[in-house]
Protein backbone atom coordinates (compact mmCIF):
# COMPACT_ATOMS: atom_id res chain seq x y z
CA UNK A 1 0.00 0.00 0.00
CA UNK A 2 1.61 3.26 -1.03
CA UNK A 3 -0.12 5.43 1.47
CA UNK A 4 -1.93 4.53 4.62
CA UNK A 5 -5.46 5.99 4.55
CA UNK A 6 -5.50 6.41 8.30
CA UNK A 7 -1.99 7.68 8.82
CA UNK A 8 1.42 6.02 9.04
CA UNK A 9 3.83 4.89 11.68
CA UNK A 10 7.00 6.95 11.34
CA UNK A 11 9.16 4.31 9.64
CA UNK A 12 8.08 0.67 9.71
CA UNK A 13 10.87 -1.89 9.84
CA UNK A 14 11.45 -3.16 6.32
CA UNK A 15 11.06 -6.82 7.23
CA UNK A 16 7.97 -6.32 9.35
CA UNK A 17 4.59 -7.37 7.96
CA UNK A 18 2.51 -6.50 11.01
CA UNK A 19 2.94 -5.38 14.57
CA UNK A 20 0.72 -4.97 17.59
CA UNK A 21 1.81 -2.82 20.47
CA UNK A 22 0.07 -2.85 23.86
CA UNK A 23 -3.23 -3.85 22.32
CA UNK A 24 -6.23 -4.21 24.61
CA UNK A 25 -9.70 -5.43 23.77
CA UNK A 26 -12.38 -5.38 26.43
CA UNK A 27 -15.92 -6.68 26.35
CA UNK A 28 -18.61 -5.50 28.77
CA UNK A 29 -18.16 -3.04 31.61
CA UNK A 30 -17.44 -2.95 35.36
CA UNK A 31 -18.45 -6.29 36.90
CA UNK A 32 -19.00 -7.91 33.50
CA UNK A 33 -15.70 -6.67 32.06
CA UNK A 34 -13.77 -9.29 30.11
CA UNK A 35 -10.25 -8.52 28.97
CA UNK A 36 -10.01 -10.55 25.79
CA UNK A 37 -6.69 -8.93 24.92
CA UNK A 38 -4.64 -7.59 27.78
CA UNK A 39 -1.66 -5.67 26.45
CA UNK A 40 -0.62 -7.74 23.47
CA UNK A 41 2.75 -7.08 21.83
CA UNK A 42 3.49 -9.08 18.71
CA UNK A 43 5.46 -8.74 15.50
CA UNK A 44 4.88 -10.67 12.30
CA UNK A 45 7.75 -10.73 9.82
CA UNK A 46 7.51 -10.73 6.07
CA UNK A 47 7.93 -14.18 4.57
CA UNK A 48 7.15 -16.03 7.77
CA UNK A 49 4.42 -18.42 8.79
CA UNK A 50 3.47 -17.55 12.34
CA UNK A 51 1.35 -19.89 14.41
CA UNK A 52 -0.75 -18.40 17.18
CA UNK A 53 -1.47 -21.11 19.72
CA UNK A 54 -3.12 -21.35 23.09
CA UNK A 55 -6.12 -22.81 24.91
CA UNK A 56 -9.72 -22.01 23.98
CA UNK A 57 -10.82 -18.58 25.13
CA UNK A 58 -7.29 -17.19 25.46
CA UNK A 59 -7.97 -14.49 22.85
CA UNK A 60 -6.39 -15.92 19.68
CA UNK A 61 -9.40 -15.29 17.47
CA UNK A 62 -9.91 -11.84 18.96
CA UNK A 63 -6.28 -11.04 18.23
CA UNK A 64 -6.68 -12.20 14.63
CA UNK A 65 -9.87 -10.14 14.23
CA UNK A 66 -8.22 -7.02 15.64
CA UNK A 67 -5.12 -7.53 13.48
CA UNK A 68 -7.11 -7.49 10.27
CA UNK A 69 -9.51 -4.75 11.30
CA UNK A 70 -12.74 -6.64 11.62
CA UNK A 71 -12.86 -5.90 15.34
CA UNK A 72 -11.92 -2.57 16.89
CA UNK A 73 -9.31 -2.70 19.64
CA UNK A 74 -10.09 -0.86 22.85
CA UNK A 75 -6.58 0.63 22.79
CA UNK A 76 -3.14 0.05 21.37
CA UNK A 77 -1.38 0.37 18.02
CA UNK A 78 -1.88 -2.08 15.17
CA UNK A 79 0.16 -1.73 12.03
CA UNK A 80 0.00 -3.89 8.93
CA UNK A 81 2.46 -3.20 6.10
CA UNK A 82 2.83 0.39 7.24
CA UNK A 83 -0.85 1.11 7.72
CA UNK A 84 -2.15 1.99 11.17
CA UNK A 85 -5.24 -0.22 11.14
CA UNK A 86 -6.47 1.14 14.47
CA UNK A 87 -6.68 4.64 12.98
CA UNK A 88 -8.78 3.73 9.96
CA UNK A 89 -12.49 4.43 9.63
CA UNK A 90 -14.81 1.46 9.13
CA UNK A 91 -15.01 2.23 5.43
CA UNK A 92 -11.23 2.43 5.14
CA UNK A 93 -10.92 -0.84 7.04
CA UNK A 94 -13.24 -2.51 4.55
CA UNK A 95 -11.07 -1.28 1.67
CA UNK A 96 -7.91 -2.18 3.56
CA UNK A 97 -9.08 -5.77 4.13
CA UNK A 98 -10.12 -6.07 0.51
CA UNK A 99 -6.71 -4.90 -0.74
CA UNK A 100 -4.29 -6.31 1.80
CA UNK A 101 -5.62 -9.41 3.53
CA UNK A 102 -6.64 -12.89 2.46
CA UNK A 103 -8.88 -14.91 4.76
CA UNK A 104 -9.09 -18.63 5.35
CA UNK A 105 -11.75 -19.90 7.71
CA UNK A 106 -12.24 -23.06 9.73
CA UNK A 107 -15.51 -23.88 7.97
CA UNK A 108 -14.17 -22.81 4.55
CA UNK A 109 -17.25 -20.58 3.96
CA UNK A 110 -17.38 -21.34 0.26
CA UNK A 111 -20.65 -20.16 -1.27
CA UNK A 112 -22.58 -23.38 -1.93
CA UNK A 113 -24.29 -22.18 -5.10
CA UNK A 114 -21.01 -21.28 -6.82
CA UNK A 115 -18.44 -23.57 -8.42
CA UNK A 116 -14.85 -23.69 -7.16
CA UNK A 117 -13.73 -21.26 -9.86
CA UNK A 118 -16.60 -18.88 -9.14
CA UNK A 119 -15.89 -19.00 -5.40
CA UNK A 120 -12.25 -18.16 -6.02
CA UNK A 121 -13.33 -15.35 -8.35
CA UNK A 122 -15.39 -13.64 -5.61
CA UNK A 123 -12.54 -11.46 -4.22
CA UNK A 124 -11.69 -10.37 -7.79
CA UNK A 125 -15.33 -9.49 -8.40
CA UNK A 126 -15.22 -7.41 -5.21
CA UNK A 127 -12.30 -5.62 -6.88
CA UNK A 128 -14.58 -4.91 -9.88
CA UNK A 129 -12.64 -7.29 -12.16
CA UNK A 130 -14.91 -8.34 -15.07
CA UNK A 131 -16.54 -11.78 -14.66
CA UNK A 132 -14.70 -13.58 -17.48
CA UNK A 133 -11.29 -12.30 -16.41
CA UNK A 134 -12.03 -13.07 -12.76
CA UNK A 135 -13.05 -16.67 -13.45
CA UNK A 136 -10.07 -17.16 -15.75
CA UNK A 137 -7.66 -15.89 -13.06
CA UNK A 138 -9.47 -18.03 -10.50
CA UNK A 139 -8.85 -21.15 -12.62
CA UNK A 140 -5.13 -20.29 -12.80
CA UNK A 141 -4.96 -19.87 -9.03
CA UNK A 142 -6.80 -23.15 -8.48
CA UNK A 143 -4.18 -24.80 -10.66
CA UNK A 144 -1.47 -23.38 -8.38
CA UNK A 145 -2.94 -25.31 -5.45
CA UNK A 146 -3.44 -28.48 -7.47
CA UNK A 147 -7.16 -28.11 -8.06
CA UNK A 148 -7.16 -27.59 -11.82
CA UNK A 149 -9.37 -30.66 -12.31
CA UNK A 150 -12.02 -29.43 -9.84
CA UNK A 151 -12.68 -25.91 -11.11
CA UNK A 152 -16.30 -26.58 -12.07
CA UNK A 153 -17.19 -28.60 -8.98
CA UNK A 154 -19.60 -27.27 -6.38
CA UNK A 155 -18.31 -27.27 -2.77
CA UNK A 156 -20.59 -30.12 -1.72
CA UNK A 157 -18.87 -32.37 -4.26
CA UNK A 158 -15.43 -31.69 -2.76
CA UNK A 159 -13.71 -33.30 0.22
CA UNK A 160 -12.77 -31.18 3.24
CA UNK A 161 -9.16 -30.93 2.09
CA UNK A 162 -10.21 -29.94 -1.42
CA UNK A 163 -12.60 -27.31 -0.06
CA UNK A 164 -9.81 -25.89 2.07
CA UNK A 165 -7.54 -25.73 -0.98
CA UNK A 166 -10.26 -23.84 -2.83
CA UNK A 167 -10.46 -21.51 0.16
CA UNK A 168 -6.67 -21.05 0.01
CA UNK A 169 -6.92 -20.21 -3.69
CA UNK A 170 -9.67 -17.71 -2.87
CA UNK A 171 -7.43 -16.09 -0.25
CA UNK A 172 -4.49 -15.95 -2.70
CA UNK A 173 -6.21 -14.83 -5.86
CA UNK A 174 -5.84 -11.10 -5.26
CA UNK A 175 -2.22 -11.60 -4.17
CA UNK A 176 -2.72 -10.14 -0.66
CA UNK A 177 0.36 -9.47 1.43
CA UNK A 178 -1.04 -10.89 4.65
CA UNK A 179 -3.04 -14.10 4.92
CA UNK A 180 -4.85 -14.91 8.14
CA UNK A 181 -6.27 -18.35 8.89
CA UNK A 182 -8.54 -19.45 11.67
CA UNK A 183 -8.07 -23.11 12.58
CA UNK A 184 -7.54 -24.13 8.94
CA UNK A 185 -7.02 -27.79 9.83
CA UNK A 186 -9.64 -28.19 12.54
CA UNK A 187 -12.16 -29.76 10.18
CA UNK A 188 -9.57 -31.97 8.47
CA UNK A 189 -7.92 -35.29 9.30
CA UNK A 190 -4.18 -35.39 10.08
CA UNK A 191 -2.97 -36.34 6.60
CA UNK A 192 -5.17 -33.76 4.86
CA UNK A 193 -4.15 -31.14 7.41
CA UNK A 194 -0.49 -31.80 6.58
CA UNK A 195 -1.20 -31.52 2.86
CA UNK A 196 -2.98 -28.21 3.37
CA UNK A 197 -0.07 -26.83 5.42
CA UNK A 198 2.33 -28.00 2.74
CA UNK A 199 0.34 -25.96 0.24
CA UNK A 200 0.68 -22.97 2.56
CA UNK A 201 4.44 -23.34 2.75
CA UNK A 202 5.09 -24.16 -0.88
CA UNK A 203 2.48 -22.15 -2.75
CA UNK A 204 1.21 -19.38 -0.52
CA UNK A 205 4.22 -18.17 1.41
CA UNK A 206 6.49 -15.71 -0.39
CA UNK A 207 9.30 -13.47 0.76
CA UNK A 208 6.92 -10.49 0.85
CA UNK A 209 3.88 -12.23 2.21
CA UNK A 210 3.20 -13.32 5.78
CA UNK A 211 0.79 -15.93 7.06
CA UNK A 212 -0.74 -15.93 10.53
CA UNK A 213 -2.49 -19.11 11.56
CA UNK A 214 -4.58 -19.50 14.70
CA UNK A 215 -4.58 -23.14 15.68
CA UNK A 216 -5.06 -25.70 18.41
CA UNK A 217 -3.68 -28.41 16.21
CA UNK A 218 -0.29 -29.50 17.55
CA UNK A 219 0.12 -31.77 14.49
CA UNK A 220 0.91 -28.74 12.36
CA UNK A 221 3.28 -26.94 14.74
CA UNK A 222 6.25 -28.19 12.72
CA UNK A 223 5.12 -26.04 9.76
CA UNK A 224 5.44 -22.74 11.60
CA UNK A 225 8.53 -20.53 11.38
CA UNK A 226 7.65 -19.18 14.80
CA UNK A 227 5.01 -20.04 17.35
CA UNK A 228 3.36 -17.40 19.55
CA UNK A 229 1.94 -18.76 22.82
CA UNK A 230 -1.14 -17.02 24.15
CA UNK A 231 -2.73 -17.27 27.58
CA UNK A 232 -5.43 -15.10 29.10
CA UNK A 233 -5.25 -12.39 26.47
CA UNK A 234 -1.45 -12.08 26.54
CA UNK A 235 1.42 -13.32 24.45
CA UNK A 236 3.61 -15.39 26.74
CA UNK A 237 6.37 -15.72 24.22
CA UNK A 238 7.24 -16.18 20.58
CA UNK A 239 9.53 -19.12 19.87
CA UNK A 240 11.02 -21.03 17.03
CA UNK A 241 9.40 -24.41 16.56
CA UNK A 242 12.43 -26.11 18.21
CA UNK A 243 12.17 -23.89 21.28
CA UNK A 244 8.45 -24.44 21.38
CA UNK A 245 8.86 -28.21 21.22
CA UNK A 246 11.21 -28.08 24.21
CA UNK A 247 8.76 -25.89 26.15
CA UNK A 248 5.86 -28.18 25.35
CA UNK A 249 7.84 -31.21 26.42
CA UNK A 250 8.75 -29.57 29.71
CA UNK A 251 5.13 -28.59 30.27
CA UNK A 252 4.04 -32.17 29.63
CA UNK A 253 6.68 -33.50 32.05
CA UNK A 254 5.53 -31.08 34.76
CA UNK A 255 1.89 -32.01 34.18
CA UNK A 256 2.79 -35.72 34.31
CA UNK A 257 4.69 -35.31 37.59
CA UNK A 258 1.83 -33.33 39.11
CA UNK A 259 -0.59 -36.06 38.11
CA UNK A 260 1.65 -38.69 39.68
CA UNK A 261 1.91 -36.63 42.87
CA UNK A 262 5.64 -36.02 42.51
CA UNK A 263 7.22 -32.62 43.27
CA UNK B 1 -90.40 -7.87 -30.34
CA UNK B 2 -93.37 -10.04 -29.53
CA UNK B 3 -95.59 -9.26 -26.58
CA UNK B 4 -94.21 -10.44 -23.23
CA UNK B 5 -90.96 -11.25 -24.92
CA UNK B 6 -87.66 -10.94 -23.12
CA UNK B 7 -84.02 -11.57 -23.85
CA UNK B 8 -81.83 -13.10 -21.18
CA UNK B 9 -78.09 -12.94 -20.61
CA UNK B 10 -76.22 -16.15 -21.45
CA UNK B 11 -73.92 -15.91 -18.44
CA UNK B 12 -76.88 -15.54 -16.07
CA UNK B 13 -79.26 -18.06 -17.58
CA UNK B 14 -78.49 -20.52 -14.80
CA UNK B 15 -80.01 -18.14 -12.25
CA UNK B 16 -83.28 -18.37 -14.21
CA UNK B 17 -83.24 -22.17 -14.44
CA UNK B 18 -81.44 -22.39 -17.82
CA UNK B 19 -84.34 -21.40 -20.07
CA UNK B 20 -83.91 -21.77 -23.82
CA UNK B 21 -85.32 -19.69 -26.64
CA UNK B 22 -89.05 -20.33 -26.56
CA UNK B 23 -89.13 -21.21 -22.87
CA UNK B 24 -91.98 -19.69 -20.92
CA UNK B 25 -91.87 -18.64 -17.29
CA UNK B 26 -93.35 -16.03 -15.03
CA UNK B 27 -92.01 -12.75 -13.77
CA UNK B 28 -94.15 -11.32 -10.97
CA UNK B 29 -97.10 -13.56 -11.99
CA UNK B 30 -96.89 -12.42 -15.59
CA UNK B 31 -96.15 -14.98 -18.28
CA UNK B 32 -93.13 -14.24 -20.33
CA UNK B 33 -91.32 -15.94 -23.21
CA UNK B 34 -87.62 -16.05 -23.92
CA UNK B 35 -87.03 -14.86 -27.45
CA UNK B 36 -83.28 -14.51 -27.38
CA UNK B 37 -80.11 -15.17 -25.44
CA UNK B 38 -77.54 -12.40 -25.43
CA UNK B 39 -73.83 -12.93 -24.97
CA UNK B 40 -73.24 -10.18 -22.40
CA UNK B 41 -70.65 -10.05 -19.60
CA UNK B 42 -71.70 -11.32 -16.24
CA UNK B 43 -72.74 -8.62 -13.78
CA UNK B 44 -71.08 -8.09 -10.41
CA UNK B 45 -74.45 -8.30 -8.58
CA UNK B 46 -76.32 -11.50 -7.84
CA UNK B 47 -79.70 -10.60 -9.40
CA UNK B 48 -80.20 -11.81 -13.00
CA UNK B 49 -80.89 -9.31 -15.74
CA UNK B 50 -83.56 -9.65 -18.44
CA UNK B 51 -83.88 -7.31 -21.38
CA UNK B 52 -87.07 -5.98 -22.95
CA UNK B 53 -88.63 -2.68 -24.02
CA UNK B 54 -89.55 -0.13 -21.40
CA UNK B 55 -93.25 -0.39 -22.23
CA UNK B 56 -93.26 -4.16 -21.84
CA UNK B 57 -91.25 -4.01 -18.66
CA UNK B 58 -94.11 -2.13 -17.02
CA UNK B 59 -96.30 -5.24 -17.33
CA UNK B 60 -93.95 -7.19 -15.06
CA UNK B 61 -93.60 -4.64 -12.33
CA UNK B 62 -95.94 -3.62 -9.52
CA UNK B 63 -97.59 -0.30 -10.48
CA UNK B 64 -96.68 1.41 -7.20
CA UNK B 65 -92.97 0.68 -7.52
CA UNK B 66 -90.65 3.34 -8.80
CA UNK B 67 -88.76 1.05 -11.04
CA UNK B 68 -86.93 3.05 -13.61
CA UNK B 69 -83.25 3.17 -12.75
CA UNK B 70 -81.82 4.56 -15.90
CA UNK B 71 -82.43 4.90 -19.59
CA UNK B 72 -79.56 3.94 -21.84
CA UNK B 73 -79.47 6.19 -24.84
CA UNK B 74 -77.12 6.81 -27.71
CA UNK B 75 -76.90 10.13 -29.57
CA UNK B 76 -77.75 10.21 -33.25
CA UNK B 77 -74.83 10.21 -35.57
CA UNK B 78 -73.19 13.62 -35.69
CA UNK B 79 -74.81 14.92 -32.49
CA UNK B 80 -72.27 15.59 -29.71
CA UNK B 81 -72.95 13.65 -26.54
CA UNK B 82 -72.61 16.83 -24.44
CA UNK B 83 -75.48 18.40 -26.41
CA UNK B 84 -77.69 15.37 -25.79
CA UNK B 85 -76.87 15.43 -22.07
CA UNK B 86 -77.68 19.12 -21.82
CA UNK B 87 -80.91 18.59 -23.70
CA UNK B 88 -82.04 15.69 -21.49
CA UNK B 89 -81.31 17.69 -18.36
CA UNK B 90 -83.19 20.70 -19.68
CA UNK B 91 -86.19 18.79 -20.98
CA UNK B 92 -86.74 16.25 -18.19
CA UNK B 93 -85.06 17.81 -15.20
CA UNK B 94 -83.33 14.46 -14.64
CA UNK B 95 -79.67 13.72 -14.37
CA UNK B 96 -77.82 12.66 -17.49
CA UNK B 97 -74.30 11.33 -17.73
CA UNK B 98 -71.82 10.12 -20.27
CA UNK B 99 -70.80 6.47 -20.04
CA UNK B 100 -67.65 7.32 -18.14
CA UNK B 101 -69.42 9.71 -15.75
CA UNK B 102 -72.05 7.09 -15.02
CA UNK B 103 -69.39 4.44 -14.37
CA UNK B 104 -67.72 6.67 -11.76
CA UNK B 105 -71.09 7.69 -10.36
CA UNK B 106 -71.96 4.01 -9.81
CA UNK B 107 -68.56 3.18 -8.34
CA UNK B 108 -68.73 6.14 -6.00
CA UNK B 109 -72.17 5.00 -4.88
CA UNK B 110 -70.89 1.54 -4.00
CA UNK B 111 -67.81 2.93 -2.30
CA UNK B 112 -69.81 5.37 -0.19
CA UNK B 113 -72.96 3.41 0.54
CA UNK B 114 -72.02 -0.25 0.80
CA UNK B 115 -69.62 -2.37 2.87
CA UNK B 116 -67.82 -3.59 -0.23
CA UNK B 117 -64.80 -1.26 0.04
CA UNK B 118 -64.38 -2.06 3.73
CA UNK B 119 -64.61 -5.81 3.15
CA UNK B 120 -62.29 -5.79 0.17
CA UNK B 121 -60.00 -3.22 1.83
CA UNK B 122 -59.73 -5.36 4.96
CA UNK B 123 -58.98 -8.43 2.88
CA UNK B 124 -56.31 -6.58 0.93
CA UNK B 125 -54.78 -5.13 4.10
CA UNK B 126 -54.67 -8.59 5.67
CA UNK B 127 -53.13 -10.04 2.52
CA UNK B 128 -50.52 -7.26 2.51
CA UNK B 129 -49.66 -7.75 6.19
CA UNK B 130 -49.56 -11.54 5.97
CA UNK B 131 -47.60 -11.41 2.70
CA UNK B 132 -45.07 -9.01 4.19
CA UNK B 133 -44.83 -11.12 7.35
CA UNK B 134 -44.25 -14.39 5.53
CA UNK B 135 -41.84 -12.90 3.00
CA UNK B 136 -40.00 -11.00 5.76
CA UNK B 137 -39.67 -14.10 7.89
CA UNK B 138 -38.40 -16.08 4.91
CA UNK B 139 -35.78 -13.48 4.02
CA UNK B 140 -34.77 -13.07 7.65
CA UNK B 141 -34.38 -16.84 8.00
CA UNK B 142 -32.27 -16.78 4.86
CA UNK B 143 -30.07 -14.03 6.33
CA UNK B 144 -29.67 -16.01 9.57
CA UNK B 145 -28.94 -19.22 7.74
CA UNK B 146 -26.31 -17.54 5.61
CA UNK B 147 -24.84 -15.34 8.30
CA UNK B 148 -21.39 -16.89 8.04
CA UNK B 149 -21.33 -16.27 4.29
CA UNK B 150 -22.37 -12.66 4.74
CA UNK B 151 -19.73 -12.41 7.47
CA UNK B 152 -17.11 -13.89 5.16
CA UNK B 153 -18.02 -11.42 2.43
CA UNK B 154 -17.83 -8.53 4.89
CA UNK B 155 -14.46 -9.74 6.14
CA UNK B 156 -13.19 -9.97 2.55
CA UNK B 157 -14.09 -6.33 2.00
CA UNK B 158 -17.60 -6.29 0.56
CA UNK B 159 -19.17 -2.94 1.43
CA UNK B 160 -22.51 -2.53 3.21
CA UNK B 161 -23.95 -0.95 0.06
CA UNK B 162 -23.13 -4.03 -2.00
CA UNK B 163 -24.68 -6.31 0.64
CA UNK B 164 -27.87 -4.22 0.58
CA UNK B 165 -27.95 -4.47 -3.21
CA UNK B 166 -27.51 -8.24 -2.97
CA UNK B 167 -30.39 -8.64 -0.53
CA UNK B 168 -32.71 -6.33 -2.49
CA UNK B 169 -31.86 -8.01 -5.78
CA UNK B 170 -32.64 -11.38 -4.30
CA UNK B 171 -35.86 -10.10 -2.78
CA UNK B 172 -37.04 -8.44 -5.99
CA UNK B 173 -36.15 -11.44 -8.14
CA UNK B 174 -38.15 -13.71 -5.84
CA UNK B 175 -41.00 -11.17 -5.78
CA UNK B 176 -41.07 -10.79 -9.55
CA UNK B 177 -41.04 -14.55 -10.06
CA UNK B 178 -43.94 -14.79 -7.62
CA UNK B 179 -45.75 -11.96 -9.38
CA UNK B 180 -45.21 -13.63 -12.75
CA UNK B 181 -46.47 -16.98 -11.53
CA UNK B 182 -49.46 -15.36 -9.78
CA UNK B 183 -50.40 -13.19 -12.75
CA UNK B 184 -49.99 -16.13 -15.11
CA UNK B 185 -52.22 -18.36 -13.00
CA UNK B 186 -54.82 -15.58 -12.73
CA UNK B 187 -54.73 -15.09 -16.50
CA UNK B 188 -55.14 -18.81 -17.10
CA UNK B 189 -58.05 -18.84 -14.67
CA UNK B 190 -59.64 -15.84 -16.39
CA UNK B 191 -59.26 -17.41 -19.81
CA UNK B 192 -60.57 -20.78 -18.64
CA UNK B 193 -63.73 -19.42 -16.98
CA UNK B 194 -64.64 -17.37 -20.06
CA UNK B 195 -67.18 -14.57 -20.32
CA UNK B 196 -70.26 -16.77 -19.89
CA UNK B 197 -69.25 -18.53 -16.69
CA UNK B 198 -70.75 -18.14 -13.22
CA UNK B 199 -67.72 -16.09 -12.14
CA UNK B 200 -67.44 -12.41 -12.97
CA UNK B 201 -63.76 -12.02 -13.92
CA UNK B 202 -62.18 -8.77 -14.98
CA UNK B 203 -58.46 -8.06 -14.84
CA UNK B 204 -57.54 -4.71 -16.37
CA UNK B 205 -53.87 -3.76 -16.74
CA UNK B 206 -54.24 -1.22 -13.93
CA UNK B 207 -54.89 -4.12 -11.53
CA UNK B 208 -51.71 -5.86 -12.66
CA UNK B 209 -49.75 -2.61 -12.28
CA UNK B 210 -51.12 -2.04 -8.78
CA UNK B 211 -50.34 -5.65 -7.84
CA UNK B 212 -46.78 -5.23 -9.10
CA UNK B 213 -46.33 -2.09 -7.00
CA UNK B 214 -47.76 -3.94 -3.98
CA UNK B 215 -45.43 -6.91 -4.54
CA UNK B 216 -42.39 -4.65 -4.83
CA UNK B 217 -43.53 -2.83 -1.69
CA UNK B 218 -43.80 -6.14 0.16
CA UNK B 219 -40.33 -7.14 -1.10
CA UNK B 220 -38.84 -3.87 0.10
CA UNK B 221 -40.57 -3.99 3.49
CA UNK B 222 -39.71 -7.64 4.06
CA UNK B 223 -36.04 -7.07 3.17
CA UNK B 224 -35.53 -4.38 5.79
CA UNK B 225 -35.13 -6.79 8.70
CA UNK B 226 -32.55 -8.86 6.83
CA UNK B 227 -30.69 -5.75 5.69
CA UNK B 228 -30.55 -4.50 9.28
CA UNK B 229 -29.34 -7.90 10.48
CA UNK B 230 -26.61 -8.15 7.85
CA UNK B 231 -25.43 -4.57 8.30
CA UNK B 232 -25.13 -5.05 12.06
CA UNK B 233 -23.39 -8.37 11.63
CA UNK B 234 -19.84 -8.35 12.99
CA UNK B 235 -17.61 -9.91 10.35
CA UNK B 236 -15.74 -11.55 13.24
CA UNK B 237 -18.65 -14.01 13.38
CA UNK B 238 -16.85 -15.96 10.63
CA UNK B 239 -14.06 -16.83 13.05
CA UNK B 240 -16.41 -18.60 15.43
CA UNK B 241 -16.09 -22.08 13.97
Amino acid sequence: MDEAPGGKQPTPLPDLAASLHDVHKNYGEASTLVRALDGVDLEVRRGELLLLVGPSGCGKTTLLSVLCGILDATSGAIEVYGTRVDQLTQEQKTTFRRDTIGFIFQQFNLLPSLTSAENVAVPLLIHQVPWETAVSQARETLAEVGMEDRTEFFPEKLSGGQQQRVAIARAMVTRPRLIVCDEPTAALDGTTGHMVLQVFREKVLTSERAIVIVTHDSRIFSFGDRIADMRDGRILGVHSQQEHAVIEERALQIAGRQKAGQP
Amino acid sequence: MKQNAIIIGKAESEKLGNPKVGSIFEINNTETRVVGIADVPRDFLSNPFVYTTYTRSLFYLPPDLKTLLYVLAAPKKGVPVETVIASIRKTTGLAAYTENQYRWHTMTYYLENTGIPINIGLSLTLVFIIGTGIAGQTFYAFALQNERFFGALKAMGVSGKTLIQMILLQSFVVGLIGFGVGSGLAAIFGLSVGPSSKVAFDAPWQLAALSLIAVLGICLASSLASIRRVLRLEPAVVFHG
